[in-house]
């Protein structure tokens, strides 16, 4: 079975076109591909594939792969 | 131009810029994390006013503001250089964070192509703004054009990447901007509740 990490870098690699990302974690700025466009392509996905909800203010703190995988296991533990 | 065309959708509101908009248009510009990528603006607020002043006058150019459903303004979108069915877009400039990108983009499209009718949409982007460039490559604009030198910030030359939308386009470019169009406009609402 896949750990969250893992399943957030496929979907990273996913949205943002399959293009090779730097080695986990990494920053948003380290990704040019990681524009405003896909930012919010990636909580939706994130959304929909977790079963979770994020707030506009929880994604603005996303800055890296670290973020989303934190995101996702504490919704999950506070869910 | 004193042009009357108001959009909305998506949580977001383009309309016509008034001279009552030059103060938030004057401190938008001069944000300093904004300002690094747009074309220098005189700190004093009268040379704001009296661009405004001369823009009402000029035709073919049509500028909004971008304010969510309850008038709060998020920043600026452009519509000018208009050509035989060609224009540029641009003065497209956001306060930080607003997430008002995708859905004032899509807006702007919306006018430019079922309202003026244009057939061709190009717009200028610097170089080192990997983002904004990053945005329209995601949209589905192709690069069409680099600009050596082609605007002056901060004193400095720096070349520009045109990237270009055609009216057979639009329903790709709607499709790739939907989906974080709709996402910004849950948390504009959730906002708006607060």
């Amino acid at each position: 079975m896949k750990t969250v990490q893992e399943q957030v870098l496929e979907l990273l690699k996913n949205v943002l076109g399959g293009i090779p990302l730097p080695p986990h974690p990494f920053l948003r700025e380290e990704v040019a591909a990681w524009d405003s466009l896909k930012h919010l392509e990636i909580i939706f996905v994130l959304e929909e594939e977790f079963g979770i909800r994020i707030s506009a203010e929880q994604a603005a703190d996303i800055r890296g792969s670290q973020d989303l995988v934190d995101l996702v296991e504490g919704s999950r533990h506070g869910a | 131009m004193e042009h009357e065309i108001t959009v909305e959708g998506y949580g977001v509101r383009l309309r016509p810029i008034r001279l009552s908009d030059a103060a938030f248009v004057h401190g938008l510009r001069r944000t300093p994390e904004l300002a690094k990528f747009i074309g220098d603006t005189d700190p004093r607020l009268e040379k704001q006013v009296e661009w405004l002043e001369q823009y009402f006058q000029r035709d073919g150019d049509y500028y909004f503001i971008v304010e969510t459903l309850s008038q709060k303004p998020l920043g600026t979108i452009g519509i000018y250089n208009m050509t035989d069915g060609r224009a540029e877009w641009g003065r497209w400039v956001l306060l930080p964070g607003c997430h008002a990108a995708p859905a004032s983009a899509l807006l702007m499209y919306r006018v430019a192509f079922e309202m003026l009718k244009l057939r061709e949409l190009y717009c200028r982007t610097v170089e080192q703004n990997v983002k904004v460039l990053s945005f329209h490559d995601h949209c589905g604009l192709e690069r069409t054009g680099y600009e050596r030198n082609g605007a002056r910030i901060r004193d400095e030359w720096v070349n520009l990447i045109v990237h270009t939308a055609r009216a057979e386009e639009w329903d790709k470019i709607r499709k790739n901007l939907h989906i974080s169009a709709k996402m910004a406009e849950r948390w504009l609402k959730e906002e708006a509740s607060k």
